[in-house]
């Protein structure tokens, strides 16, 4: 009886309470969230205020989307923070033309570089570089994602401190501080730019045979392989995304900060893996959408903001951040649990 | 354990690897030069400080940088200590943390001189050159009131939660505000000491005030240095006064553009080179410095007073 | 009782006044739909060594879960030395001195022989671990049986048969009165083999009984005492091993009709070969230590063919098909398909060739569980679903699940759901699916009908014959027996990484195949073309 459904759409006993509580359970955290944030500050609602979480989510989730990739195929990637600090020094070392005049501000010495567009492809492409780099000591070397990427964040900190003498360049021209502090009409340009890579990397994920093979590829490793995927290639590939998202990353946040330091990120990495983790993505590999991504850095951002715009002390938002990380992952664990019963 | 290190250590220095006392010549003296992370700029600058006032001076340094972790800090003072080298000049990762390994080397005949952070439960510091953050953070509190007689809004981005810095920064601004008709405390968050949070968390209390603030106050440049950003991207750039501390060359470039209002000067260089002055001066001479504490006076750093600033020249 | 009266009935050892050290008798247990065993009466005597033999669903392991007091019987009484007992957790048993050695050894690859012989009951001195106690009698343990085992040894260093000897050191550090062997010597090469058969001897000895399960019905006649047959559940009978020959034992335990589900496809035309295999030799496994080894494989399939490789665990019949599926590394040979060679470095090159491999272990192997059926299905078979810039044509997809959802009658409520909901039945089907979409010239199947319940199994079968009625060439592998003689057209047996015989099906008798399974010369065979 059961071989006459299946095709089509599903039946309307499949759309149960459970089944949409799973799906949307971060949203729904999200927006529980929300409320009550607004609830205690109504000017939490602002578009003002709403654009400001957006953008100050987007840095975040241009890692979280590249980061997404990597947990479904099983990995980890520790080493963004420091990439990004890495990468951004890249960038403004390009747009400055050295580090003669790193401090200059208003002047002529901000045009002296190579410009943007040539700051931002070699961001990029040393974030794809490293992120290869690591890619290849995973699958040739067999060294355990979590390994390789603890002594890329070390090593790539390292190299951005050295390659800057330790200190900031700052100062760039209007064109570079579009990408971090420009609007398109009311919305920043950040938030688009976050907002396409999101789109691309759901495309990605959902409509290619790479996206498929991701899955495949986190979900069993070895039926993979007996499927005839090639394992090694598409491990590799997704840390190549994540260095590409770290370098765009990179490139957006000197230019929303007009200035790039080696220290900048510090422990991005672990914002962005909760973010991931709250959008119900498995740490185990194959589970998981770039949807549930963008709501779970949504979340934090939320977060983060909504403390501080309630004025909460800061030794009580870092207590609050921790429970609430485990909330929403406790509440996408049980709201999955139960779809499986039902 | 502590004890079987000492010993350790004690006959390491027994086999005469180093003679304490007894006048040296200059060029003979290696001394270990030690900072808490040369991943920041402020403490780039520290070492490289004490690196030109060595050169003048004729003595010869071991460079170390802590990494910002202590056991990594303990281990070059006591490799220091096993080396032989005459003197050490440090500016401890944490008050407390390196106090063993330094009481350590005090006991060996290693003479110490902190610099910028204390050491506490050492005995025997020869010792400590330092500007007081409490009266850093005052300060600020002092340029509020005299720009801002009628009194002040005021948003305080807060350092570190924790950080001795943050904590006595944040108090030196209190110590002159609290209580005072006028002035109030609007929003005080913590950004940190980062750049990008600065930023953000301008942003977020930006967007929750009716009425933006008269004065953000941060207990670092790279938070101030954020503000501006934020206060710049709400169009507010003129109408709200920002205070940094540190007086770092980026901060001092925005203080001449007229981003910043003004950045507290420490004087980070000459306290590294009165450190490295008394520290060879008892190294070679034998004399005890005058004064056990020496503490240099901060001050607020405006375009008016530019030229004041320590790392004017690193601006070119 | 059928064939088996012959050999008696169950009971105490003959001329023996004291009561035997075990005796079940009456024992019952079922699960739901199964009867596993049906009024079974099982007898250890005081250092006997009891083979307890029958095919694969016979009831044996049934048999031995109750006796290690992993499941209670539903009836029976189970007496240990005269006295009844009951069973009730496998601590339980191993108090009362019955220790069953698993094929799957319980032991902790991290931990030294030593910590692992007296693990949760180490030696105390103060609290702390008395290390110098528990090496002397881990020692004092090892010499009793003549075993050569350094106490301060890492497990995960050691061979099978080692660890083997470790399980037995820990079955005699609780002073047992009974082992239970499960296939001991399934992983053991021809010298361990002896060595082990030695160990048991010396136990025997000592008065300990063992129950020694295994398919190698030599070693049965060289070791033991007495065997005990089990067919479908039932009791075939109990005999002195030395009354019986080999033909006899194995007469008792296949001695049923074939199910009347699993008929042999009548008419078929065989054409050219399509697999061929030549001087193939390969370690197995690089990850897993207990892989047999291959050595010097030829075989051939022809198109339109079910050739049959039977062979017991540990004959090498999993690895050879990985092997041709280019999944484990090779040593030396050749693999073609219609002549061209294939590139075996990967799976990838096998598949290109036209190869499927439906894997011996659905869920670790072929299936991703938490993911749709949908990608599970077409996941091999997406390079031709895919468009210049990557994209995956979903209606192309659609159509193609569709189809072999309907073809293969695989029960889903939509293609979307995770595989893991489905039956095992249908799970097997979906791995099947995967490889038909591809339009392979060669499928191999591992155990295709594991786990699945009697119907599915029908239909995979059917689905085989048509699929070579197609012109597919099928090399299939089975525990099972009576599957390989429905299933083949030609019969291959294997035996330790060698094949061991080539049977056209119109001569197989399971009584043969059987003997060149357990007895078969590892000699070259002809490539059969």
């Amino acid at each position: 009886m059961l071989e006459q459904t299946g095709q089509g759409a599903p039946k309307a006993s499949d759309l149960d309470l459970f089944g949409l509580l799973a799906r949307f359970a971060p949203l729904i955290f999200l927006l529980v969230l929300m409320a009550v944030f607004a609830i205690l500050e109504p000017r939490f609602l602002s578009p003002l205020n709403l654009f400001n979480v957006m953008r100050q989510v987007s840095i975040f989730g241009l890692l979280a989307i590249g980061m997404t990739f990597v947990i479904l195929t099983r990995g980890i990637d520790l080493s963004v923070g420091s990439l990004i600090a890495l990468t951004g020094l890249v960038a403004a070392a390009v747009a400055k033309g050295g580090f003669e005049s790193r401090f200059a501000v208003g002047t002529a010495a901000e045009a002296a570089g190579y410009g943007w567009p040539l700051a931002l492809a070699a961001a990029i492409l040393v974030g794809m570089g490293c992120g290869f780099l690591q890619g290849l000591a995973i699958t040739k070397l067999k060294v355990p994602p979590f390994v390789v990427t603890l002594g890329g964040m070390s090593a790539f900190r390292g190299a951005a401190l050295l390659f800057a003498g330790g200190g900031p360049v700052s100062g760039f021209d209007e064109g570079y501080r579009w990408w971090g502090q420009g609007y398109v009409g009311q919305v920043p340009v950040p938030v688009i730019i976050f907002a396409v890579a999101a789109i691309v990397a759901w495309v990605v994920l959902r409509y290619t045979r790479f996206g498929r093979n991701v899955y495949a590829v986190g979900g069993n490793p070895e039926a993979a392989r007996l499927s005839g995927l090639n394992v090694d290639r598409i491990t590799l590939s997704v840390y190549v995304i994540i260095g590409c998202m770290a370098g765009l990353g990179g490139f957006v946040l000197s230019a929303r900060l007009n200035s790039a330091e080696a220290v900048a990120g510090m422990t991005y990495e672990l914002t962005v893996i909760a973010g991931v983790v709250i959008g119900g993505t498995s740490l185990f590999g194959g589970v998981g959408t770039i949807f549930g991504t963008v709501i779970g850095t949504m979340l934090i951002g939320v977060l983060l903001n909504g403390l501080v715009l309630n004025n909460v002390s800061s030794y009580v938002q870092q207590i609050i951040i921790g429970v609430i990380i485990v909330l929403a992952v406790a509440f996408d664990t049980f709201a999955k649990s139960r779809r499986k019963r039902a | 354990m502590r004890h079987t290190r000492r010993v350790l250590l004690a006959s390491a220095m027994a086999l005469g690897v180093a003679l304490p006392f007894s006048a040296v010549q200059a060029q003979d003296v290696r001394l270990l030069a030690s900072v808490p992370s040369m991943g920041f700029p402020f403490f780039v600058h520290m070492m490289n400080e004490i690196k030109a006032e060595a050169e003048s001076l004729g003595v010869g340094i071991v460079e170390a940088d802590g990494q910002n972790s202590t056991p990594k800090q303990t281990a070059d003072v006591e490799a220091a200590v096993i080396q032989g080298l005459s003197g050490i000049l440090i500016s401890p990762t944490d008050v407390n943390a390196m106090a063993p390994a330094l009481q350590t080397a005090v006991e060996n005949g290693v003479p110490v001189v902190t610099i910028d952070r204390r050491i506490d439960g050492v005995e025997g510091i020869l010792a400590h050159v330092g500007a007081d953050n409490v009266k850093g953070g005052e300060a600020q509190g002092q340029w509020i009131v005299d720009n801002y007689p009628d009194g002040a809004r005021i948003v305080n981005l807060q350092g570190q939660p924790g950080a001795s810095a943050a904590i006595d920064r944040n108090q030196g601004v209190h110590n002159v505000l609290d209580g005072m008709e006028g002035y109030e405390f609007i929003v005080e968050q913590t950004a940190n000491f980062a750049r990008d949070q600065g930023l953000s968390v301008t942003e977020s209390i930006l967007a929750g005030l009716s009425e933006p603030p008269h004065v953000i106050v941060a207990a670092n440049d790279d938070m101030a240095l954020g503000a501006v950003e934020a206060v710049r991207a709400q169009g507010l750039e003129g109408e709200i006064a920002i205070l940094g501390f540190d007086a770092l060359p980026e901060a001092l470039a925005a203080v001449r553009d007229g981003a910043l209002a003004g950045t507290v000067e420490q004087f980070p260089g000459g306290q590294s080179r009165q450190a490295m002055q008394i520290l060879v001066e008892y190294v070679t001479d034998g004399t005890e410095p005058a004064e056990s504490l020496v503490l240099l006076t901060p001050i607020v750093i405006t375009a008016d007073n530019i030229d004041d600033a320590e790392r004017l020249g690193e601006l070119n | 009782m059928t064939d088996g009266a012959s050999f008696g009935s169950a009971g105490t050892m003959p001329g023996s006044g004291a009561p035997p050290l075990l005796r079940m008798t009456g024992i019952k247990k079922s699960f739901p739909g199964v009867l596993a065993v049906d009024g079974v009466d099982f007898t250890v005597g005081v250092g006997e060594i009891h083979a307890l033999l029958g095919e694969n669903g016979a009831g044996k392991s049934t048999l031995l879960k109750i006796l290690a007091g992993a499941q209670p019987p539903d009836e029976g009484r189970i007496e240990l030395s005269g006295e009844t007992i009951e069973l009730e957790s496998p601590l339980d048993a191993q108090a009362r001195g019955i220790v069953t050695i698993y094929q799957e050894f319980n032991l902790i690859p991290t931990l030294t022989v030593a910590e692992n012989v007296f693990i949760g009951r180490e030696p105390l001195r103060w609290g702390l671990v008395d290390w110098a106690r528990m090496r002397r009698e881990t020692r004092g343990i090892t010499e009793r049986v003549g075993l050569d085992l350094n106490p301060d040894r890492l497990v995960a260093d050691l061979s099978v048969a080692e660890q083997q000897m470790v399980e037995i050191a820990k079955a005699l550090a609780v002073s047992s009165k009974l082992i239970v062997m499960d296939e001991p010597t399934s992983a053991l090469a021809e010298s361990e083999v002896a060595r082990l058969l030695q160990i048991c001897r010396d136990l025997q000895a000592q008065g300990i009984g063992i129950v020694f399960v295994s398919h190698r019905l030599d070693e049965v006649k060289a070791l033991c005492d007495r065997l005990t047959v089990l067919r479908d559940g039932k009791l075939v009978g109990s005999a002195d091993v030395a009354d019986v020959s080999i033909d006899d034992i194995i007469k008792m335990m296949v001695g049923r009709e074939v199910d009347r589900l699993f008929q042999r496809r009548a008419t078929h035309r065989i054409g050219e070969p399509a697999l061929r295999v030549e001087g193939l030799s390969a370690e197995g496994d690089p990850r897993d230590p207990s892989a047999t080894r291959l050595y010097d494989v030829s075989l051939s399939v022809a198109r339109g063919e079910i050739v049959g490789l039977a062979g017991l665990v540990g004959a090498g019949r999993t690895e050879l098909a990985r092997a041709i599926f280019g999944a484990d590394p090779i040593i030396r040979g050749r693999v073609s398909v219609d002549g061209q060679a294939v590139d075996l470095r990967s799976p990838a090159g096998a598949i290109e060739a036209g190869i499927g491999l439906v894997p011996e272990d659905r869920k670790q192997q072929a299936l991703f569980l938490a993911l749709a059926v949908r990608l599970n299905l077409s996941i091999a078979a997406l390079g031709k679903l895919t468009s210049r810039f990557g994209f995956v044509d979903e209606q192309a997809e659609t159509v193609m699940v569709d189809e072999y959802q309907r073809r293969l009658n695989i029960k889903m409520a939509s293609p979307l759901v995770e595989v893991g909901n489905l039956s095992g039945g249908n799970q097997q089907k979906v791995v099947l699916a995967r490889w038909l979409a591809l339009q392979p010239k060669v499928l191999i199947v591992d155990e295709p009908t594991r786990g699945i319940d009697v119907a599915a199994k029908a239909e995979v079968h059917q689905l085989l014959f048509e699929l070579a009625e197609a012109g597919i060439a099928i090399l299939a592998i089975s525990s099972e027996l009576s599957e390989i003689v429905t299933l083949s057209d030609r019969i291959l047996t294997m035996r330790e990484g060698r094949l061991t015989g080539d049977v056209p099906i119109e001569e197989a008798s399971e009584e043969r195949l059987m003997q060149l399974m357990t007895m078969g010369a590892p000699d070259r065979v002809r490539v059969h073309a």
